[in-house]
């Protein structure tokens, strides 16, 4: 059963005006519940502008996308999507603007009205889930802390407010290898104890196909590619598409280039290496 | 132009943030700083153009003491630095200005300033936008802006705080093939800290930073294949996978750390058994 | 193209106005502007209007688009032109119930108007036709003199560049922002006051907390390309005053100050005349 269901959707700036640009071009998608879902493509390719058609926050020019079952451009619905919409955007750090760690996390919750006791509950849990201790941070002031744990705080003021569909911008954008392992424990995490559906977009690739069920690749507003991460992978046109694709696949596209039979569908290095040894010892080296 | 630096320095205060380190690097180098967040890594390169000043030893950039104020000047036109963030060391409204506000401070001549403004801008191609608005740029151009800001006062030295950690990392090879050719055609010595190890793959000499000490000065091949097990670093896609490969019997080099090294490899092993 | 003309937004052009130094449109702005303040007498006021018409003229700029663009002002303007009809005692012109409009009036009504319109013409042109850093240029090298008193000229002209630089991406990151709290529910139509005043903090404090990181940053940044606070060589000098801008100078000059002189000068026989009598 699809939670999104995405039919033609376009989008331009400045709609009507000399100065209109066309974003998205006739984008048919659908998100089934529980999913992973991926998306890639470089930058200016429309990305940012498709995950806030999911909250609500743009409405399409022409097409229509309906999430959760009714359509966004329902007044009455659309205004209340944040609630099973969590938005993680870029940088999430920049929005934080409460004196505590605790208020942060608590002001989506009590902007949805929740009481006091849930709230409690709730910002203990979404802190746990991005792997902070919540005794030690919960009444701290956000600005004292490191980067990294200031980006956590922000995903787990989303996550506390347990949406259904939570759609996350570049979520390890700037951060060093460690931060970024803790934002992927922190996301695996709740997808595993919270069986919700997950959109992210991403540069980091390597991580990101492992990562998802179906891959969607935007090239200038238009859909190129949609399905499976390793049917993705092995297209031919990949190299084509301006991604900054891990070296180790572009390595498999090339020496599949030069000739050699080896599958570019891979996901991780350790398969890579596996492909390229059985292609070199079957000629013997 | 002879550029030398040598220190044994420390840095304190409350925080020890480096501990005794001794380090000389020769003009012409391009050095990677690698380490985690917390290692020191930004504190060094602080010190190297007199921003932080060494609470025991001396930092000396070609001769000249960084705690010396008449030296500072000279010190920071010979040592230019870009930084992590790329809208926050712009400060004109206009890309031509911009890259003009280094050489204006150094009191040169109008012509001196508008030559050095040209050649900067020819340098990282960015003649097309030199009217235009910062706001405007995408973050790898704005970051191309910030380096030619730092060329324009024609420094020996380029020193770059993770320039590319907060980029769309598609930009992040166009930068580095521009070090590499100021490196290589200018002679300017690169000083490059990166959290990511494939961006020092192309440095000559890699220097590992861990809690305040340098615990590791070594080529990046070498750097890379002790990574996993003892310096706590991930290394390169790459060289993981030259690792794996050596080890299913694969004679592979173990100088390899780029995408091109090892395409070449690996053909060279088929041509020799066909 | 089209180009929506906004008000006082610079247009680009090569316009012999464009063209001229900015501390030239500077003074002259303060010419003519001073004169219809001190004297509003008619040969004043019609003078400096032919002399701003005659700018725009030069200048290549749409007019009827600029008078356009400033509806809410013609509110002003009439409505200023109306409270002076009625509220100048004087010769009675005709009456509508309590209110009766004079002939002094109706002359002291125009006359306001046309202050008015000269007032906002004459800077609007201004800011049309010299862009924002050849004006910040302009007005750091006239008041460049002032640093001999220790008044921090060149600070504030680099406080008023780096103000021009982020006011655009201050723009973007509070749309940014805005965008981030509603994605939490954020409540920016509430219909209590004191929910919406805290819902425009969660946008303001993060821009300021972001303000202030940047601050550092750039002071960094700056100091590492040898900044010390030093006036703006390639802005100032860049500057070259010509002949053109002394003539213009001096046609402004004639226009708006000549007029004055004769006023005064020519009232003093008169007065004079009748202290004979």
């Amino acid at each position: 059963m699809p939670v999104i269901e995405i039919n033609n959707l376009s989008y331009a700036y400045n709609g009507g005006t000399p100065d209109e640009k066309k974003v998205l071009d006739n984008i048919t998608l659908s998100v089934e519940k529980g999913e992973f879902l991926g998306i890639i493509g470089a930058n200016g390719s429309g990305k940012s502008t498709l995950i806030q058609h999911f909250n609500g926050l743009l409405y399409p020019q022409s097409g229509s996308i309906s999430v959760l079952g009714f359509d966004t451009r329902d007044k009455h619905y659309g205004s209340q999507l944040w609630k099973y919409v969590g938005m993680v955007f870029q940088f999430p750090e920049q929005q934080i603007f409460e004196a505590t760690v605790y208020d942060e996390l608590a002001y989506g919750l009590s902007n949805m009205e929740l009481d006091r006791a849930e709230i409690e509950v709730r910002v203990d849990e979404a802190l746990a889930n991005v792997g902070l201790v919540p005794e030690q941070v919960r009444a701290v002031s956000p600005l004292c802390l490191s980067g990294g744990m200031r980006r956590r705080i922000a995903i787990a003021s989303i996550l506390a407010m347990k949406p259904d569909i939570l759609v996350l911008d570049e979520p390890m954008a700037g951060l060093d290898p460690e931060g970024c392992a803790h934002i992927l424990a922190a996301i695996k995490r709740y997808r595993q104890e919270q069986d919700v559906t997950v959109i992210m977009v991403s540069h980091y690739i390597n991580e990101l196909i492992v990562l998802s069920d179906r891959v969607a690749l935007l090239d200038n507003g238009r859909l190129r590619a949609w399905g499976p991460a390793r049917e993705l992978l092995a297209r031919d046109d990949l190299p084509n598409y301006d991604l900054l694709l891990p070296d180790y696949l572009k390595l498999l596209h090339n020496l599949k280039k030069r000739g050699l039979k080896v599958k570019t569908g891979v996901l991780t290095v350790e398969e890579a290496a596996g492909e390229i040894g059985r292609v070199l010892e079957r000629i013997k080296c | 132009m002879n550029v030398s630096k040598e220190y044994a320095g420390s840095q304190g205060g409350k925080i020890c943030a480096l501990k005794a380190v001794n380090l000389s690097i020769k003009p012409g180098e391009f050095m990677g700083i690698a380490g985690k967040n917390g290692s020191g890594k930004t504190t060094l390169a602080r010190l190297l153009n007199g921003l932080l000043l060494p609470s025991a030893g001396s930092v000396m950039v070609n001769g000249m003491d960084t705690r010396q104020r008449r030296h500072i000047r000279e010190i920071r036109r010979q040592v230019a630095m870009v930084f992590q963030n790329p809208d926050n060391q712009l400060v004109s409204p206009v890309i031509e200005e911009e890259i003009a506000f280094g050489p204006e401070n150094l009191n040169l001549p109008l012509r001196e300033i508008e030559i050095r403004v040209e050649e900067a801008l020819q340098i990282v191609g960015l003649e097309e936008l030199r009217h235009k608005s910062p706001h405007m740029l995408s973050g790898g151009q704005k970051q191309r802006v910030a380096i030619a800001a730092a060329l324009a006062m024609r420094p020996a030295c380029l020193v770059l705080d993770e320039p590319t950690s907060m980029l769309d990392q598609t930009c992040r090879q166009g930068i580095l093939d521009y070090l590499r050719e100021l490196n290589n055609r200018q002679g300017i010595t690169i000083i490059l800290i990166s959290h990511n190890m494939e961006d020092l793959a192309g440095a000559g000499r890699i220097i590992v930073l861990q809690e305040g000490s340098i615990v590791r000065d070594a080529p990046p091949w070498e750097i890379f294949n002790q990574a996993g097990q003892t310096l706590d670093l991930k290394p390169p896609n790459i060289v993981r996978l030259a690792q794996m490969l050596r080890k299913r019997g694969c004679l592979l080099d173990e100088r390899i750390t780029t995408l091109e090294q090892m395409e070449n490899s690996i053909c060279r092993l088929l041509k020799s058994t066909t | 193209m089209l180009r929506r003309m906004k008000l006082g937004k610079y247009v680009p052009g090569n316009s012999l106005i464009h063209r001229l130094d900015p501390r030239t449109k500077l003074l002259g702005g303060l010419i003519v502007v001073t004169a219809i303040l001190v004297n509003y007498n008619w040969p004043v006021l019609l003078l400096n209007a032919g002399l701003i018409f005659m700018v725009i003229f030069l200048s290549e700029i749409n007019l009827p688009s600029v008078l356009r663009g400033i509806k809410w002002l013609w509110i002003i303007f009439i409505f200023s032109f109306l409270a002076q009809c009625v509220y100048t005692q004087g010769n009675p012109l005709f009456s509508l119930g309590p209110l009766t409009v004079t002939i002094e009036g109706v002359y002291r009504g125009l006359a306001t108007f046309l202050r008015l319109l000269i007032l906002f013409l004459s800077s609007t042109i201004l800011t049309m036709t010299t862009s924002p850093m050849k004006m910040a240029g302009g007005l750091e090298a006239l008041f460049a003199p002032l640093t001999r008193l220790r008044v921090p000229v060149n600070q504030f002209a680099m406080l008023v560049t780096i103000s021009l630089r982020f006011i655009p991406t201050l723009i973007e990151e509070a749309e940014t922002v805005t965008k981030a709290q509603k994605s939490r529910g954020a409540p920016f139509a509430s219909p209590k006051k004191l929910v919406r005043l805290k819902t425009l903090l969660a946008v303001l404090i993060p821009l300021v907390a972001g303000s202030l990181q940047r601050a550092t940053d750039l002071a960094v940044a700056m100091e590492s390309r040898c900044y010390t606070g030093g006036p703006h060589h390639s802005r100032t000098k860049n500057l070259r005053f010509g002949r053109r801008d002394l003539a213009a100078l001096a046609i402004t000059a004639a226009v708006s100050i000549l007029p004055l002189l004769y006023i005064y000068c020519a009232a003093l026989p008169v007065q004079s005349l009748q202290n004979l009598r």
